[in-house]
């Protein structure tokens, strides 16, 4: 009997020991990775950074950036592209007077989800966790993350600030990981660029790879972004500066007038784009963004929450028949990834709306036009696609634009009939005595429709926004309210409020006013 | 745990010295039914000298002529007799309440002796109530403890509340400990297309329980540590009685049906008739239709035409009369070296539906080992296979619970000319004719097998003179294999040519358990008994779930044929580690005292942050032990008062929730991309449990036991969802912030009526009040609401408010809606225009007043068992917007519920009607209209019996045959407009948002069984 009692003493005293042992209660997720050790080489860190990418380009459900929301944001909030229906998705862009704090788009959450991803990731490359990574690898990763960063905070300021003015209430500046009790400020504008906007891009400029695949950032990315960040400060000089010496040293070419269609093609392949400096790429149902992506939402197959005004799109017809440009705005079904595809009308006959000398083939609710940028890559499915956000005809528009702004108008009408001819080689050119800031806003309607620029392309340069009035007929548009029909960048919409959950969230946090 | 009084008595006072000569008293020892009783102490009184009961109850002992034997045996009134030859000494079963042992998991105790507040259920008489889980078996048994499940659905998850609801965002679940060791009590289904879940106790057979104590303060629970807030409900098994050997045969069957009438609808011609009235009613709104009646004619085709078929009565076609049949045996025997119990049982119920059922093998071996010095080995083990089939509800268009509501109207056909399923016309709320709720429940199915093995072995060593040490080993193996398959014929799977889904998870459990304690009285009055121990607990799961579309042949859908495939996967693991100690002492069993502290390091936390105290306070006081109330003794025989106070803790769900992690599968461009799921909450720590009891304990008029409670538990550190900045990338984080408090009054009365020897009856009237306040959330915040929520948890309101406009009624003059404004400087202003209401906090769900009623009678062979549940004040909101719309769409393409009525809707002839015009295109909103009382009294169990008598049989080997019928949830009185079951669906995951929300879920079964019970 004793030998039972030692066994069992023996036991209990085993026991004891061996579980006491420090860190038996230290468990850990193997669906998840502790932030300390979650990268430990190059390929971890490449992971980490598809993971940067991932947030950029969103999921069905996180769609608030450029999945969806900051595309379609810069396009129905202006004046050529309207909701379809006032209920649509996204249609509070269009109906504007209804926003408040509580109801509006929380379109904070994402940037600084990427901007968090970033710096856990510079952070972590910092510590030097990529062991076995060059430095150059590790520099370019860094500078990858800093486009990102760079262009969340520039995206936020975009949104939800007067961008314009560099003394006024940008956004929160975050350039660690944080706590969950962190509070920032708001910081001033000019702050954001300078402190992190700016640097950020410069610093991706000097580290950055020129090439790290179709679907990745590089240096090239950085300067076209940068060239944009001072085109919105009003920086002309710097940004004329930055354009035209992405056209001169990149190795970025635009697409040629036949090209032009199918460049904003799904190309799985990872060869670069000779115009797009980036492009969001998908390959199927395990990262798409499914029926919350732009894709699904522009095409009238899909959710079709937005397309062309009855103005623009006779604009496209009467003046842009012969352009390579009109072809992305169709009214037949066309998924298949090609622009080119019989049986569709690339500028369709539709009627005004009035009833009055219909035809057959007009258009009607079940005939619609739509935007075809973003196409898909199988026959009946364009969930799959690639979102084009940066490519080299912008650098065009900056330069064209900040030179003519800085008199130099030889220098704008040369870059700019670099892309009309391009859009139609037999198009009237524009020359250094008329040229106008309307005519170089004009031609970038008809090249970046349905790209999410038109917005903040108008504001930028202090023009009204306006949806339809005595001039401007309504025909397709949903009625909306009188201050949402004409209004410039000081109305009280004309950047989104903080959201509520922010405001009770952060008590640092200032509301935009008005709202 | 009696038997182990029982030995412990046999060990001190059986083995005692034999006197010379003398007499030698013998007899043999029977229990009122005429039975042996073995191992009963036999003692000279005032002597040590004694023996115990043999094999056939019998004894020998030499005494001086003239003397008295004292007989004794745990759980029997003890007898006092002059010694002599040839005795037969009858001895009682003991039936006071207040000498209910309670079984605490860390020890066993007289309920007279135990200081905190706990119910003993015996559930001996309920064993032949036709359920599947254990929790339907308590309803009403105790006070302060109610029962819900969120669906009627066999095997489906049940929840238990003890005392209110004390946390948000973790679970209100008690914890389970069987046979002294916790047990995992998870919902066991991945899928939640069925509402039901699969519950994890579903898979024990409650049969082979002997009693459960359910422990409510914190004084005992305390001992339980960071697992204990929500009280501890405490099983033990049965095992071989001493002496006893008999084998126990029992079968029975039944049948089933819905327990209350739920969501009537109209018939086909009552239908026609008011969506006629409702077209006119559309038509007479518009000036511009001229002619109304015409209107209506030329309509109403679209909505109520007859079909080829005559009208359809859809409850005819879905619904079934379910079935149960259970089949049992169990052995026992018991002699003074070795105990055992083996059941084996087969249970079998098919629900009011297609694809609906539960089907169980269990079998246990319970058995104790005494034969060797100082050493004892109790070893229970259990294994058992439970298939579950289950089919979808809530607002899944293949709910058949909701096509009957809802959405399959008496215009549609269920079947062709042709014999064939209609696929191809009407069914317009469901979109479209393929959704024939028919044709889901032919082709598709969703079952879940799980395959469980729970066994513990513990050994107890004597060391010396009440000091003990005892080792405890247990493990608790679950796994399933849950399976999903939507047929290419259905509309489920036509789209994907097919879909199956496999789950198949694995729940592992190791639980040691080391203590050593003491147990002794010294000089006779100051009685001792102690416990320090050290457990650990290691739990793992994991899971692998295949899904597999485009089957080229439905018939052979296994994951091979399947054109396209994916798979998920993955682990998770928790472990614990305890130290506790507990004292109690008494002083001659009319002061106690006793006090408990145990500290838990669990890996949910972090390091800085993963140790919890937790600790209990507790004494009692028998006053009618005391010498000054020898005089009051007639009219009160016992009274005893209580007071505990204790801190206990709640774990948080997740298992890693304080952690900043990566969550992979963030797929960019094909390739593995991984990000920061969770932001760090490194100061996550425990829910805080504080809650203090007192009570009284009475004896009275020689018929009465009354016990009465009053407690008040506070949740300290709640768990609460925090909004933070987006900033750092998240936008809400849950933190031990908020506080929540319960506070109540428990009553329980227990009366003997009746004690005849032919007749008897007693009755026990269970009582409880709950108040349950939000008291803090975070400082600033005064309310929290997901979404548009009904809800609202607000401070200083109860935890889930209903929150809504509030309805006044039917407008006079347009037979609208009306609504009170609730805002202004009239808040008591009366407008049709909904968007000058304000919505106000409404009613609360849970009741004010829950209790039960048994009452049990015998004559001569008769018996009679009845519990009765009922609750007031309590409320529910009726969710189905869909019908509930006074002529919507889909009272047009669906079904109308039967309260509609002509005569009761508003027409210019009628302004006082009940109801608002009912007319086409009318939409419902959410109001205080759609909330309904929980009021109800349910017969929740019934159980007759009848002992055939022995002489009928005397010589055939059966030593008891019995018949008796049993029903579960036979009556149900409720108020009439309350058209779903008011026993409400409980959100068994705790959270803010649904509970007390009704859409449509299956209300439980009505089943009543007929069975026979044979004993050899």
């Amino acid at each position: 009997m004793k030998k039972i009692l030692y066994i069992i003493s023996a036991f209990v005293l085993s026991m004891t020991i061996s579980s006491c042992s420090a860190g038996w209660l230290d468990t850990s997720d193997p669906s998840e990775k502790s932030d300390e050790i979650v990268v430990d080489n190059l390929t971890s860190a490449k992971t980490a950074m598809n993971g940067v990418y991932y947030m950029i380009k969103g999921s069905s459900s996180y769609n608030q950036y450029y999945g969806a929301a900051m595309i379609y944001y810069g396009d129905i909030k202006g004046d050529i592209i309207q909701s379809t229906e006032t209920g649509t998705r996204g249609a509070w862009n269009y109906t504007l007077t209804t926003i408040t704090s509580n109801n509006a788009s929380n379109m904070t959450y994402i940037p600084y989800k990427v901007i968090n991803r970033a710096n856990s990731l510079i952070q972590m490359l910092e510590n030097g966790n990529a062991k076995d990574a060059t430095q150059a690898q590790v520099d370019d990763l860094i500078g990858q993350c800093k486009i990102a960063r760079a262009l969340a905070h520039f995206d936020l300021l975009r949104i939800y600030s007067k961008f314009w003015d560099a003394n006024s209430m940008g956004m929160p500046i975050v350039t660690k990981v944080e706590n969950y009790n962190f509070a920032p400020k708001r910081e001033a504008v000019g702050d954001v660029f300078s402190e992190v906007v700016i640097p950020d891009l410069e610093f991706a400029i000097n580290n950055c790879n020129s090439n790290n695949g179709q679907g990745y950032f590089n240096k090239w990315t950085a300067q076209l972004i940068l060239a944009r960040a001072y085109q919105y400060q009003g920086n002309d000089q710097l940004a004329y500066e930055t354009a035209t010496d992405l056209i001169t040293k990149s190795p970025y070419r635009l697409w040629s007038h036949e090209a032009y269609a199918n460049g904003f093609q799904l190309e799985t392949s990872n060869q670069a784009n000779t115009e797009a400096l980036f492009q969001i790429l998908m390959t199927g149902n395990t990262d798409w963004t499914d029926r919350e992506g732009i894709a699904y939402l522009y095409n009238s197959d899909g959710y079709y929450i937005g397309h062309a005004t009855y103005e623009f799109y006779m604009n496209i017809k009467e003046n842009y028949a012969d352009d390579c440009r009109s072809l992305l705005l169709v009214s037949e079904d066309v998924q298949d990834g090609s622009a080119s595809k019989e049986g569709y009308t690339p500028v369709p006959e539709i009627s005004d709306g009035s009833g009055e000398n219909e035809k057959e083939g007009d258009y009607t609710s079940s005939t619609p036009i739509w935007i075809n940028k973003y196409m898909g890559i199988k026959s009946d499915d364009n969930r799959i696609s690639a979102i084009t956000l940066f490519r080299l005809s912008e650098a065009y528009f900056i330069a064209s634009e900040s030179a003519f702004k800085l008199d130099k108008t030889q220098d704008a009408a040369d870059y700019l009939n670099v892309i009309i001819e391009r859009g139609n080689p037999n198009a009237t050119q524009v020359t250094a005595g008329d040229i106008t800031l309307d005519k170089i806003l004009d031609e970038k309607a008809v090249e970046f429709y349905g790209e999410g620029h038109r917005y903040f392309d108008l504001i930028r340069n202090e023009k009204q926004i306006i949806r339809y009035n005595s001039d401007h007929p309504q025909v397709w548009q949903p009625i909306i309210t009188a201050p949402a029909q004409v209004f410039d960048r000081n109305a009280t919409f004309a950047i989104m409020p903080i959201p509520q959950d922010d405001m009770n969230a952060n008590p640092n946090m200032i509301q935009n006013p008005g709202y | 745990m009696k038997r182990l009084l029982a030995f412990l008595v046999c060990l001190t006072f059986g083995i005692g010295a034999v006197f010379a000569q003398n007499i030698t008293a013998s007899g043999v020892v029977v229990d009122e039914l005429g039975d042996e009783v073995i191992g009963a102490t036999v003692v000279l009184k005032g002597s040590k000298t004694g023996t115990a009961t043999g094999m056939d109850g019998d004894f020998k002992l030499q005494v001086p002529e003239g003397s008295t034997l004292v007989f004794s045996m745990v759980g029997m009134k003890t007898e006092e007799r002059k010694a002599g030859t040839n005795m037969r000494v009858v001895m009682e079963n003991e039936t006071s309440v207040l000498d209910e042992v309670v079984v605490t998991g860390y020890g066993t105790v007289k309920k007279s002796s135990f200081t905190g507040s706990a119910s003993v259920i015996s559930t001996a008489v309920l064993e032949e109530v036709p359920v599947v889980n254990l929790d339907a078996k308590l309803a009403g048994a105790a006070a302060g403890v109610s029962v819900g499940n969120s669906s009627g659905q066999p095997g489906g998850v049940e929840s238990l509340r003890i005392r209110g609801a004390g946390s948000i965002m973790a679970s209100n679940e008690p914890l389970y400990v069987i046979d002294g060791v916790p047990v995992n009590t998870e919902n066991l289904a991945e899928f939640g297309y069925s509402e039901s879940g699969t519950s994890s106790l579903s898979t024990l057979n409650s049969n082979d329980i002997e009693s459960i104590t359910i422990i409510k303060d914190a004084g005992a629970a305390a001992m339980y540590g960071s697992r204990a807030a929500n009280g501890v409900v405490v099983i033990t098994t049965k095992n071989g009685k001493v002496g006893r050997t008999n084998v126990q045969v029992r079968a029975n069957w039944g049948f089933s049906n819905q327990a209350i009438n739920y969501r009537p609808t109209l018939n086909g011609r009552d239908r026609r008739e008011m969506l006629f009235f409702g077209l006119e009613n559309y038509a007479k709104n518009d000036p511009d239709i001229k002619d109304p009646n015409k209107y209506a004619h030329d309509n109403i085709e679209k909505y109520a035409s007859v079909p080829w078929s005559g009208y359809t009565n859809w409850k005819d076609v879905l619904m079934k009369t379910g079935s149960q049949s259970s089949y049992e045996a169990s052995v026992q025997t018991g002699s003074e070296t070795f105990n055992a119990f083996s059941s084996l049982a087969y249970n079998k119920n098919d629900g009011i539906f297609d694809r609906s059922g539960f089907e169980r093998y269990a079998g246990r071996l319970n058995a104790t080992f005494t034969g060797m010095k100082n050493l004892r080995v109790d070893v229970s083990s259990t294994f058992s296979r439970t298939k579950q089939d289950t089919y979808a509800e809530g607002t899944s268009f293949s709910s058949p619970i909701m096509a009957l509501a809802f959405t399959v109207s008496p215009s549609d056909y269920p079947y062709n000319e042709d014999g064939s399923i209609n696929i191809t016309q009407g069914f317009p709320a469901l979109s479209k004719p393929l959704a024939n709720t028919l044709q889901s429940a032919k082709y598709n199915y969703s079952q879940n097998d799980i395959n469980r093995f729970l066994g513990s072995v513990a050994a107890k060593y004597d060391i010396y003179n009440g000091l003990y040490a005892k080792q405890t080993l247990s493990y608790d193996n679950i796994s399933t294999g849950q399976e999903v398959w939507w047929s290419p014929y259905t509309n489920d799977g036509s789209a994907s040519d097919g879909v199956l889904q496999i789950f198949r998870t694995n729940f592992r459990t190791l639980t040691s358990q080391t203590h050593v304690g003491f147990v002794n009285t010294f000089n006779k009055v100051h009685n001792v008994d102690a416990v320090v121990g050290y457990e650990i607990e290691k739990h793992d799961n994991d899971y692998i779930l295949a899904n597999g579309s485009g089957f080229p042949d439905p018939d052979l859908n296994i994951i091979d044929n399947a054109s396209t495939t994916k798979s998920y996967g993955s682990y998770q693991q928790r472990r614990m580690i305890s130290y506790l100690a507990s004292g109690n002492y008494n002083y001659n069993d009319t002061y106690y005292v006793g006090a408990s502290i145990r500290r838990d390091g669990s890996s949910k936390f972090h390091r800085k942050h993963r140790w919890g105290d937790f600790w209990s306070l507790s004494g009692s006081w028998r006053v009618s032990n005391q010498e000054f109330f020898e005089s009051a003794k007639t009219y009160v025989q016992d009274l005893r008062l209580r007071l505990s106070y204790g801190v206990n803790g709640n774990l948080p769900v997740s298992n890693y929730a304080y952690m900043s992690t990566y969550t992979f599968g963030n797929m960019y461009f094909g390739q593995q991309g991984t990000g920061p799921s969770r932001l760090a909450y490194k100061e996550l720590t425990w829910e805080k449990n504080k809650a203090v009891n007192g009570g009284i304990d009475v004896a009275f008029l020689d018929r009465f036991n009354l016990v009465l409670d009053l407690y008040s538990r506070t949740t300290d550190d709640l768990l609460i969802p925090l909004a933070i900045s987006s900033a750092t990338g998240f936008t809400a984080i849950n933190i031990n912030k908020g506080k929540i408090s319960n506070k109540g009054v428990e009553l329980s009365l227990r009366s003997n009526n009746i004690v005849t020897s032919d007749f008897s009856w007693s009755t026990t009237l269970n009582l409880a009040h709950n108040r349950n306040r939000l008291v803090y959330i975070d400082g600033d915040r005064r309310q929290m609401q997901v979404g548009s929520s009904v809800l609202i948890n607000k401070v200083g309101h109860p935890f889930n408010s209903f929150y809504m406009l509030e309805y006044a009624g039917v407008d006079r003059e347009t037979g609208k809606e009306s609504f009170y404004t609730n805002s202004g400087e009239n808040p008591r202003e009366i407008t049709t225009d909904a968007s000058k209401a304000s919505i106000a906090i409404g009613k609360q769900v849970d009741p004010r007043l829950t209790g039960g009623l048994i009452n049990n009678l015998s004559y001569k062979g008769f018996d009679l068992g009845i519990t009765m549940t009922f609750t007031l004040g309590g409320h529910g909101y009726n969710s189905a917007s869909w019908v509930n719309a006074d002529g919507g769409i889909y009272n047009y393409t669906g079904n109308i519920p039967s309260f509609y009525k002509i005569k009761d809707t508003w027409t210019k002839d009628n302004k006082d009607a009940k109801y608002p015009q009912f007319a086409y295109g009318n939409s419902s909103r959410t109001s205080t209209r759609w909330i309904f009382s929980t009021d109800h009294l349910r017969i929740k169990n019934v159980t007759l019996g009848y002992t055939i008598p022995r002489n009928l049989y005397r010589n055939t080997g059966i030593s008891n045959i019995r018949l008796f019928s049993s029903a579960v949830n036979l009556l149900t009185f409720k108020p009439k407009n309350v058209v779903v079951d008011p026993e409400l669906p409980s959100n068994r995951n705790g959270g803010i948002g649904s509970y007390g929300v009704v859409t449509f879920q299956t209300p439980p079964l009505r089943t009543v069984t007929f069975g026979v019970d044979l004993t050899f």
